[in-house]
């Protein structure tokens, strides 16, 4: 089995996971991998997740998911959220944002993403 | 000389005979070349009247009858049976032809090993296995793969 196989694989089954724990491990070794598509994959699984945990990770946290220096990666990351069959929890996430003390930019971002959420 | 025989002998005409059908009461009257056959020459003779001798000519000529439409018959049976028989003796040298050609392939090492090691990837990686895995082993398993 080739590595990126091994790598989908191994993030996919943290994504499914009972244990919470699984959401530190792929915020901790995953978002602060230096290779975007480990990045991209990583930040995909916490959507999928579809926790206030994992959605927290991807939207709130400075230089990981939406707020990622990669647009690849962001962009990514902004199209699985728009692609959950489920968004109540994204929203109420982007909606506790704006009450939050974080920095402005990444505000901005969540009222972006919003938006477009709204719209789909 | 009457005048009728006159013209005849002129024009050569034959004179018209009558027809004598003699088997104008046998329905089943048939002509064989020339000759009535009227149905008493189907009429079989009575037993009283075959001596032993007929009887015994009689056997052997059903004897040779016999013997000359089973003899043909025997050489066609033997015939298909000898083609069974080759095709079975050509289908066992195929097979034992391909077993040696078999026995001649050599697989190395390494890419059995690989092989093996694929396989065993696939069932260790599949995400329904990985699943079921501790976090604390997958973060290691996730480092690992990473580098």
């Amino acid at each position: 089995m080739n590595k990126n196989k091994k790598l989908n694989n191994i993030i996919e089954a943290l994504s499914q996971h009972e244990s919470g724990a699984a959401v530190e491990v792929l915020e901790r070794v995953g978002t602060n991998c230096t290779d975007d598509e480990v990045r991209r994959l990583t930040a995909r699984a916490l959507v999928n997740r579809n926790t206030q945990d994992s959605l927290s990770v991807v939207i709130l946290k400075n230089g990981k998911g939406i707020n990622d220096l990669s647009t690849n990666v962001a962009m990514g990351t902004i199209n699985e959220l728009l692609a959950l069959k489920d968004k109540s929890e994204a929203l109420k996430v982007l909606e506790n944002v704006q009450d939050s003390d974080c920095d402005e930019a990444i505000k901005e971002t969540a009222r972006s993403v919003k938006a477009l959420m709204a719209f789909s | 000389m009457e005048i009728k025989s006159i013209s005849q002998r002129i024009f050569r005409t034959s004179s018209p005979k009558t027809e004598q059908n003699s088997c104008q009461t046998n329905p089943f009257g048939v002509n064989f070349k020339g000759n009535m056959i009227t149905a008493d020459v189907f009429d079989k003779p009575e037993k009283s009247t075959i001596s032993f001798g007929q009887k015994a000519q009689e056997i052997l000529t059903r004897k040779m009858t016999m013997s000359a439409v089973l003899a043909p018959m025997s050489q066609s049976i033997s015939r298909r049976l000898n083609s069974i028989m080759s095709f079975g003796r050509r289908l066992g040298e195929n097979t034992a032809e391909a077993w040696r050609s078999a026995n001649k392939i050599e697989i190395p090492f390494h890419q059995m090993a690989n092989l093996m090691q694929n396989l065993s990837d696939g069932r260790t990686y599949s995400v329904s296995n990985l699943k079921n895995i501790d976090t604390g082993e997958l973060e290691n398993m996730l480092t690992a793969a990473i580098a």
